[in-house]
């Protein structure tokens, strides 16, 4: 019974792989926030769908969205570490992490 | 699902506005979850939390389960039913760890209560076998440098969706309903990319 706790022990130390990972509440909130949310899946089934895209003509050409929504959104999916964005002059630009690829990916886009 | 907060412009954006409404209604209405609760007994003060889960998961129409108190008839209805099932599962009856193992690597999603040092040692018996199958789930008022924890956090560095943390039974059951709604959509997919 001793040998068999001395085991599983080590088995969980045997996952302390990835050090210093201290924020685990909000990287796993806001996955969760971000992907049961039905604007972020949009978003992250769009960029998957289109590639990357700048802000502009997201906005323009593509959805008719409140900017303070939007700004939350993004500002979530960039938390969760599902997107990226890049700005160029006063031009931003986003696409998806390869976190964000597999994710929206597991949902069938 | 909460509405859509936009209003999609383009026809691309209002095609993949339609397939997510599809998805989201399809999900809810077909998917029946096998979901293993795991934890401390009912003489633990945190066992409520683990009750909560089960009654969450019977209300939404899955299928939850303690594993320690599951019987003969509950392990026929899972067993794939081959030519040697019935010998499979006297052998199943007899030995609790195997049982268990067996029942686990069936689930869906396996929920975990990690409270104390007991639960501690049933996630590293499962993290290694079904780690993707695993969801963590951890009081806010839990220490955050014991040694669970730090084997919890490194958990979730590898398997970033699979913890939750909550603050209160109502928080719980609103980020585990959220938990099943992606697992259920993940599972329809696996089934239609497998039928291709």
């Amino acid at each position: 019974m001793e040998n068999k706790k001395i085991n599983n022990i080590k088995r969980i130390s045997s996952l302390n792989i990835k050090k210093g990972v201290s924020k685990m509440d909000d990287r796993s909130t806001n996955r969760l926030l971000a992907l049961t949310d039905t604007t972020c899946e949009f978003i992250l089934a769009f960029f998957k769908k289109i590639g990357r895209i700048d802000e502009k003509t997201l906005l323009t050409k593509h959805i008719k969205i409140n900017k303070d929504v939007f700004e939350s959104k993004i500002d979530l999916l960039k938390k969760a570490e599902l997107i990226n964005n890049c700005t160029k002059g006063d031009m931003r630009t986003f696409s998806l992490t390869s976190e964000g690829e597999n994710a929206i990916s597991s949902l069938g886009y | 699902m909460a509405d859509f907060e936009f209003t999609p412009l383009s026809d691309e954006a209002k095609e993949l506005t339609e397939k997510i409404l599809r998805g989201q209604l399809y999900s809810k209405l077909t998917r029946k979850l096998l979901c293993a609760c795991l934890g401390p007994n009912n003489e633990d003060d945190t066992f409520k939390y683990r009750e909560e889960c089960y009654k969450l998961l019977k209300e939404h129409n899955h299928i939850p389960y303690y594993p320690e108190s599951v019987d003969d008839v509950f392990i026929s209805r899972i067993f794939d039913k081959d030519q040697n099932w019935k010998e499979k599962k006297e052998i199943l009856l007899t030995d609790l760890d195997l049982r268990n193992k067996f029942l686990v690597s069936k689930s869906d999603i396996v929920f975990i209560l990690i409270t104390s040092y007991g639960p501690i040692l049933e996630f590293g018996r499962y993290a290694e076998i079904i780690p993707t199958k695993i969801v963590v789930l951890v009081p806010e008022n839990i220490p955050s440098k014991t040694q669970s924890m730090m084997a919890v956090d490194s958990f979730q560095g590898l398997f970033p969706n699979s913890v939750i943390k909550f603050k209160d039974v109502e928080d719980m059951r609103k980020k585990i309903e959220k938990c099943l709604y992606l697992e259920a959509r993940k599972r329809i997919w696996e089934e239609m990319h497998d039928g291709k």
